[in-house]
């Protein structure tokens, strides 16, 4: 097959998971380009995609993502605005509450970066352990160990008496020089 | 403390704010990039939003090669403001803030120069730190001994201030740090061109990849190490002679005139610096292996000041992942200086 018909067999199958993992890591807004950025690399080192592209795909993704946004950050960001208009808003019939929602999302982005991971690997990306291993380049049991810590961590931060290191990080004031030259 | 709850992954899952696939972004999207990156070639493709950034501004810049004209005279309308303006002179202060943020680094001090008698301004450097965990004080590298630097190091909640102050005469530049020189040397402040000719020769020179003739040897060195490519040295020796205090009006205009020789010297007039005022970026650009610098001096056309010094560092597109597994990642962030001027 042509390369670049091979390449757009590839974005029609693989494009739209690619799209929503982007999503749930730095929302909408960037969400096509880091898509494309993907495929770029992707069309790049056709030689090197798998088989079975899909992880493939996702680990390229989120060195993307961990390279260009500071993604942390930027996740930290995004779940606490969501927890927050979650819990503004009333639960679906059939949905987890919004308090419910708010809570772990605000949990959520109260963990560590590689402790969020994880989770999202294995719960909102619908991996199992191995191919989520696969995506972050270690060992399944690795990743076995690191899903049972953050799952832990996890609980810790939704648990209401938690410990302040626990909680959801409080803005630092803006720092500024002792005094002005300007 | 809660039991482990046999549930908590379910729960999770169903706030997951992306349920299934997205529909696939338009394929003309990627296309388009393929199309313009061929493969295994030495400039690719920046990242994304950089690119696209990159891309909305390009349709502004031009450079001044013979095809295609130098946009609306900026630099032209800075060297007149330059020769008419009699603030740069007078010199009544500034505070130039530079945030770096490469990677998870983000760092921010300030340098704030202020006149301080007819004779002297002062130039202090400031920067705060999260208070040490351990009892060991700090120990300052060791510094240039220029006379008369003060430092101090001042607890302010959980930061700690560290401040260096010194003086410095009229007609010296302000080299942003006391340790500007080699541990032992005992060289004296860097002097300002009081001569146009000079300053524009000393453009010239560094435009055409040389040291100009006389130049302060600890200058040189740090603009060689500094600037990426001649272009990029051009651009930061010009940003220190029109920063530094009480120039004369005439050098400074001599400095935008001889910028404006410099055929590879590119122009973007509708920047805009980290303040969201309005600017003119001199731009190099510059690639080394799959790093790419992007070096802009910002300037008000219609002050002649400097309103900023950018740098904006990226990678090309699955360098990373094709490094060598010893080798750690390249990083990918800016380093930006703005002036906020007393008047």
């Amino acid at each position: 097959m042509h390369d670049e018909a091979q390449l757009e067999k590839l974005h029609r199958e693989h494009a739209g998971a690619v799209r929503a993992f982007v999503r749930r890591r730095v929302g909408d807004e960037d969400a096509d380009d880091v898509v494309a950025d993907v495929f770029v690399v992707a069309w790049r080192r056709l030689g090197d995609v798998p088989d079975d592209p899909r992880t493939w795909l996702l680990g390229v993704a989120r060195k993307l993502l961990a390279n260009r946004f500071r993604t942390a950050k930027r996740q930290r960001a995004l779940y606490e605005r969501l927890a927050r208009e979650a819990e503004r808003r009333p639960a679906y019939a059939d949905g987890p509450s919004m308090d419910e929602t708010g809570t772990l999302l605000r949990a959520l982005a109260s963990l560590r970066a590689r402790d969020r991971e994880v989770l999202l690997l294995v719960t909102w990306d619908g991996l199992s352990h191995a191919e989520a291993a696969q995506v972050l380049g270690v060992r399944p049991a690795t990743l076995t160990m690191r899903v049972h810590r953050a799952r832990r961590r996890l609980e810790r931060a939704i648990e209401p008496t938690a410990p302040p290191d626990a909680a959801a990080p409080t803005a630092t004031p803006a720092i500024q020089p002792s005094s002005s030259g300007a | 403390m809660t039991t482990e709850s046999p549930d908590l992954l379910d729960r999770l899952r169903a706030a997951n704010i992306a349920v299934g696939d997205d529909p696939a972004p338009a394929w003309e999207h990627t296309r388009r990039r393929i199309t313009a990156s061929p493969r295994r070639s030495r400039r690719l493709l920046l990242a994304g939003g950089a690119a696209a950034a990159i891309a909305v501004t390009a349709s502004f810049v031009v450079t001044s090669r013979e095809d295609s004209p130098r946009p609306l005279g900026v630099l032209e309308a800075a060297a007149a403001t330059a020769a008419s303006n009699p603030q740069s002179a007078r010199f009544s202060g500034y505070t130039a803030e530079t945030r770096v943020e490469i990677g998870a680094f983000e760092d921010t001090t300030w340098q704030i120069v202020r006149p301080v008698s007819s004779t002297e301004f002062e130039g202090r450097l400031e920067s705060v730190r999260p208070v040490p965990k351990s009892a060991t004080p700090r120990v300052f590298p060791p510094v240039a001994p220029i006379d008369g630097v003060e430092r101090s190091s001042q607890r302010e909640g959980d930061q700690m201030r560290d401040v260096m102050r010194w003086r410095q005469p009229y007609g010296t530049m302000f080299q942003g740090t006391p340790n500007f020189f080699e541990p032992g040397s005992t060289e004296r402040p860097v002097t300002v061109p009081t001569d146009p000719d000079e300053a524009a020769a000393a453009v010239a020179a560094w435009a055409e990849g040389r040291v100009p003739a006389g130049a302060h040897p600890q200058l040189a060195r740090l603009i060689r190490e500094a600037g990426r490519s001649p272009i990029a040295e051009t651009l930061l020796y010009a940003e220190n002679v029109l920063t530094a205090p009480r120039v004369s009006p005439d050098v400074r205009a001599a400095v935008y005139r001889a910028l404006s020789r410099v055929p590879d010297v590119r122009v973007d007039p509708t920047a805009t610096d980290a303040l969201g005022r309005p600017a003119a970026a001199l731009i190099a650009t510059d690639d080394d292996g799959p790093t790419n610098t992007r070096t802009e001096l910002l300037i008000d056309p219609e002050t002649s000041r400097v309103l900023g010094e950018r740098h904006v560092f990226t990678v090309d597109p699955g360098a990373n992942e094709r490094r060598p597994a010893d080798e750690p990642p390249y990083g990918e962030g800016s380093e930006e200086t703005t002036y906020r001027y007393a008047d």
